[in-house]
């Protein structure tokens, strides 16, 4: 479409100005040593995994259950060990920088408010909105979760870009990354952008980036998420507006959208919403629009890499997400038949490619 | 009608609050809160190396101090006051994991025995 200007964003090439103007840095020193500190550890403790074996043999069997195939892995002093230590350092992290915004706290929610109001862009709060249970529990061992805490935004972003993300993703590479790989429409039309559960916005911005002229939203189920992810956006300059709504309720028309993207939604939220927005996702994308979902693996996938890894590792894996990164929801996620999700929903999808973005999951559907 | 921190709207809401850090994953949950409390104690030594490195350039280029200056400094009367809320606030950094509450989480997530809290306040991040 000739209205539509696609930019093809380029990480590894940003300026000075550039990474000066996306990075994110705390007024106190301390806590920055702290985040340093906590990557530091966090890469070590990567590196150390990537190379780990159980000191003892175990025997493999289908038949173990995920907690089951944890609690072997567990026998393994040196697995125990390592466990405390990164669910320590994880603690760490999340404890510094909650204690850095509670410490400033009237700074911080100032420079909020100094944006709530401010453009570009716009920010939708909704008080009044009936969170429903599923969002309220503290993922990933974040202290109030995404809804509890007024910082949950902010928190949310800068423990990811300073410290667990392991230098990946300092001004927000990963994202762009992403947003790049997302595909267009057949028909090349690109007017409206909905990033779901956008949580601090950062695909968000990028997907502005690589589509400037295209009206782009964010929507979250969390006040202090859209809040602080508007308070982003608009210090970059980037015209986005950000809405505190529900996804499986989005209030938008019809075959609203041209692209939807969602990434590391889904395995947050319960079957049965998980059920209900592919149902919106569905009636917000016009016909022939695409929806590029991201997430964890879930059966009904044709290819292996689609689908959860049943080795004896990988079941451990699964309890240790679901119950130490405490995230509630991942196993019945990872029990839905997703294709068959999006396929009853009318969507086309693509699963014959590789994963577009690190390895992960993630399909385009086209709405029929 | 959304809570407030000194006047603040904060837009946060009610909360399930998790049994995520009552786990234990050694022998005796003691051997966890050393092992936590010394990566404290590892992230507090740190921040204090980085924060000399800059203060010792600082003032080496900036402003000529003798580094003997600094070994015989002493602090007035309400500087050591802000030195023991400093120390004060140290110690529950690091070693409040000593006195963790643990609990078996063995199980799957209680999902229907969660608590609802409210939203954080300025207590909770202290």
């Amino acid at each position: 479409m000739a209205g539509t200007v696609d930019i093809k964003l380029d990480p590894k090439s940003l300026t000075a100005a550039d990474k000066a103007r996306r990075r994110v840095s705390f007024p106190r020193l301390d806590v920055n040593s702290h985040m340093h500190f906590a990557e530091g550890v966090k890469m070590w403790a990567t590196r150390r995994m990537a190379g780990a074996q159980p000191s003892s043999p175990i025997c493999e069997t289908e038949a173990l259950t995920i907690e089951q195939a944890w609690a072997a892995t567990m026998r393994d002093p040196a697995h125990a060990a390592q466990t405390r230590l990164n669910w320590s350092i994880h603690d760490f992290m999340w404890d510094r920088v909650c204690r850095a915004f509670g410490r400033d706290a009237d700074h911080f929610l100032a420079a909020m408010e100094a944006t709530d109001n401010d453009g570009p862009g716009s920010l939708e709060l909704n008080p009044a909105l009936a969170i429903p249970d599923y969002a309220r529990h503290e993922i990933h061992r974040q202290p109030g979760g995404y809804v509890g805490d007024p910082f949950g935004g902010w928190v949310y972003h800068y423990a990811l870009t300073l410290a667990h993300y392991q230098g990946r993703t300092p001004h927000g590479e990963l994202q762009m990354e992403l947003a790049n790989a997302v595909p267009k429409p057949a028909d090349g039309a690109v007017n409206r952008i909905l990033d779901i559960g956008c949580a601090s916005g950062v695909l968000t911005n990028a997907m502005k980036e690589r589509f400037p002229k295209a009206e782009t939203w964010g929507v979250d189920v969390s006040g202090p998420c859209v809040r602080y992810a508007h308070h982003r956006a608009a210090k970059l300059g980037l015209d986005i507006h950000f809405a505190q709504r529900l996804a499986e309720d989005t209030k938008f028309p019809n075959g609203h959208f041209d692209i939807v993207t969602d990434y590391l939604l889904f395995h947050e939220v319960s079957a049965e919403a998980a059920r209900k927005i592919v149902a919106e996702m569905a009636r917000i994308i016009r016909p022939g629009g695409v929806w590029c979902h991201n997430d964890a693996q879930t059966t009904g996938w044709p290819s292996e890499i689609h689908r959860p890894d049943t080795s004896i590792q990988g079941k451990a894996m699964a309890w240790n997400l679901y119950r130490h990164n405490y995230e509630p929801w991942y196993e019945a996620y990872k029990a839905l038949d997703f294709p068959a999700l999006l396929r009853d929903a009318g969507f086309d999808v693509d699963m014959s490619g590789p994963p577009i973005f690190r390895g992960r999951p993630s399909v385009n559907a086209v709405k029929r | 009608m959304t809570s407030t921190i000194n006047g603040h709207p904060t837009y946060a809401a009610d909360y399930f609050e998790g049994d995520w850090n009552k786990s234990v994953f050694l022998d005796n949950p003691h051997i966890d809160n050393l092992m936590t409390a010394l990566l404290g104690l590892g992230g507090e030594y740190w921040a204090m190396r980085r924060r000399l490195m800059v203060v010792e350039k600082l003032l080496a280029t900036k402003c000529g101090i003798d580094p003997s200056e600094i070994e015989t400094y002493h602090p007035s009367e309400d500087e050591q006051k802000s030195w023991d809320r400093e120390r004060d606030d140290f110690i529950r950094r690091v070693f409040s994991a000593l006195v963790r509450e643990v609990a078996d989480v063995s199980g799957p997530i209680d999902i229907e025995g969660a608590k609802l809290r409210p939203p954080r306040n300025l207590e909770d991040m202290s």
